[in-house]
């Protein structure tokens, strides 16, 4: 179906009504996009052009110097890490952290579901009670573990604590359970041992599952602020989400406003190119529907 | 190939006893159909003897080797699943061949088998499709190419026909004889379906409330019920059964609905008042009761029934007795 021309009868044809929904649309686009086309245009100026009144809506011609001073660099009156290296640690943990999720949930909503062994029900409710705790509940004693295990200031310390999650085991536990018993049947007829059942036909089944997560824990993981804030005190560790916030000094006068900007726009990137690329991944999953 | 036997097979889930003892032999190259309604235990006694669950007593064997403790995949048997259980993300071919795989069975092999059976089957050209691409039909003889390719011992059918529409399921019926007779495999055979147990079957188990009711060649089954319960399973409409005394004892008469015929009034066997007709074209079914205990009588299409009263008769020769207390089939 040709999608610009709805089935004739769908659509009443009333011209001012296209007009306004228009509108609407299109004040909803600017609403959202002029924020981030200010931060783009404040990105390629130099700080003076930024404190000046008007601040210019064109940009500038710093865009160069800027964004190389910040990648290699930093700020020079805030923390002056270079955000290339942030931008490395908060991929690290933005990659780590969802994959390591998706390997723990998927397994452990495998055993829950397929195998039978003595407080099943149990663990299960256990690892759901967890839900109810967000991070910043068990934060201290999170990270008075952490300290002790001596993963402060580094990778291990950034992503472990952020891995294990309830919420993707009970997703894959919903998801295992509407995969039909004759399937882990048939298989087992077949003569596939569980992890073969696991290997040859649940992951198989799970990649559209898998690649949902992965688009929203990869997110959840580089937006990441108060845990890599406890965890990591050495400059080298830090993500960029903390490196903007490290950049701003306090006065307005002392903070390199153009510096920050482009570090924002760094920060968008990611996260942005993850969700267009796997994009048609989601679409893929809703058209087919593989039960 | 091998026959099944089955050594007072119970089984029970926790305290609820679901087979309460079946004792069969099931001849090498035989079709039997178990039919029962839902509940009556027929899936579980199938499931045991594919080893999907364990026999709580008694013994199964196949050929000569009991396999109460032997795993699905060793047993030499081959299910198909009333829902096909096709692995969704495999085309047809791998489907088929990914049993054969895991035993390892050379490439040209598996190739060879799985050509045969889409040969067979008429699926030739739907081997590299996914099954959600194939139709009902279709995928249910994948299903069964499945179980084709690995050569087994014995066929395991789980209501395989259930979830096709009512032309398809005629068809496939008929196709699945054929392919029995091509292949001469032992087969069992679940259904609640009475037309699929008569038209399949060389024996059925007739099962309720997890007993075997009867075992029995379908005519012998339909013509002698072992019990009230299979009169009424077997056969549609149900055996009209009529509360009566034989020499002053009261016992159920049991008469099937095709054998009561209209006659004269001074003929009559009874007179039934008759308060639904329903003509079907090829027969037409009157409704109604007899002192009482609702009745069926099926009569030829050419006959004029009105509702109302109806003098109707049968013949001595097809008529059953019942104890009225056991459901047990008295001879007379």
């Amino acid at each position: 179906m040709n999608l610009s021309s709805p089935p004739s009868g769908m659509v009443e044809n009333r011209p001012w009504l296209t007009f306004f929904s228009h509108a609407i649309l299109v004040a909803g686009v600017l609403l959202v996009a002029f924020p981030l086309y200010i931060t783009f245009v404040a990105s390629t100026l130099t700080l003076e052009q930024i404190l000046s009144v008007p601040m210019p809506l064109v940009p500038g011609d710093q865009f160069w110097n800027n964004y190389t001073q910040v990648i290699t660099a930093g700020s020079q009156r805030g923390a002056a890490a270079p955000v290339g290296r942030m931008m490395l640690n908060s991929l690290v943990v933005a990659l780590v952290v969802p994959l390591g999720k998706i390997s723990i949930s998927i397994i452990s909503a495998f055993a829950i579901v397929y195998f039978k062994f003595p407080l099943r029900n149990f663990f299960f409710w256990m690892i759901f009670v967890t839900l109810m705790l967000p991070v910043e509940v068990r934060i201290i004693p999170t990270f008075k573990v952490a300290a002790d295990l001596g993963i402060l200031n580094s990778y291990a310390g950034l992503t472990l604590p952020l891995i294990a999650s309830a919420t993707a085991t009970f997703l894959f536990r919903q998801f295992f359970m509407t995969i039909p018993d004759e399937l882990a049947e048939a298989a087992r007829i077949d003569g596939a041992g569980p992890m073969r059942f696991f290997v040859d036909v649940l992951l198989p089944l799970s990649k559209t599952s898998m690649a949902a997560l992965f688009v929203i824990q990869f997110i959840y993981g580089w937006n990441q602020y108060l845990w890599p804030l406890l965890i990591t005190t050495d400059e080298s560790m830090y993500t960029t989400v903390i490196g903007i916030k490290r950049m701003i000094t306090g006065g307005d006068a002392l903070t390199e406003w153009h510096l920050v900007m482009a570090t924002a726009m760094l920060a968008l990137l990611p996260p942005a190119l993850v969700v267009m690329l796997m994009q048609k991944w989601f679409v893929k999953g809703l058209v087919e529907t593989e039960k | 190939m091998a026959g099944v036997s089955f050594r007072d097979v119970k089984k029970n889930f926790g305290a609820v006893k679901v087979i309460h003892g079946v004792t069969m032999d099931v001849d090498d190259g035989e079709f039997v159909v178990i039919v029962g309604p839902s509940g009556c235990g027929k899936s579980t006694l199938l499931r045991m003897v594919a080893g999907l669950e364990r026999i709580s007593s008694g013994e199964i064997s196949i050929g000569d080797r009991v396999v109460n403790d032997i795993e699905p995949m060793d047993r030499d048997i081959a299910m198909v699943f009333q829902n096909y259980a096709l692995y969704p993300h495999m085309s047809v071919r791998q489907n088929m061949a990914y049993g054969l795989k895991i035993r390892k069975m050379s490439t040209a092999d598996i190739e060879k088998r799985v050509h045969r059976a889409a040969e067979i089957l008429e699926l030739g050209t739907y081997l590299d499709r996914k099954p959600r691409e194939l139709s009902g039909g279709q995928r249910q003889r994948v299903a069964m190419g499945r179980a084709i390719v690995r050569e087994p011992k014995v066929f395991l059918f789980d209501e395989p026909l259930s979830n096709l529409d009512a032309k398809l399921r005629v068809q496939m019926r008929v196709e699945l004889q054929a392919l029995h007779r091509r292949l001469g495999t032992t087969s069992l055979y679940v259904t609640h379906d009475q037309v699929e147990a008569m038209t399949l079957a060389h024996r059925m188990i007739v099962m309720n409330a997890g007993r075997a009711e009867q075992i029995g060649a379908p005519i012998d089954v339909y013509q002698k019920p072992a019990t009230t319960f299979v009169a009424g399973f077997i056969g549609s409409p149900p055996m009209n059964l009529f509360p009566t005394k034989v020499g002053g004892r009261p016992v159920l008469l049991g008469v099937r609905p095709e054998h009561l015929e209209p006659c004269a009034a001074s003929d009559a066997d009874y007179t039934a008042d008759i308060i639904l007709v329903e003509p079907l074209g090829a027969d037409t079914l009157a409704h109604g009761s007899i002192e009482g205990t609702t009745m069926i009588a099926r009569l030829p299409a050419a006959t004029h029934v009105a509702e109302g009263k109806l003098p109707l008769r049968f013949d001595p020769a097809h008529r059953h007795y019942f104890e009225p207390d056991t459901g047990a089939r008295i001879e007379v």
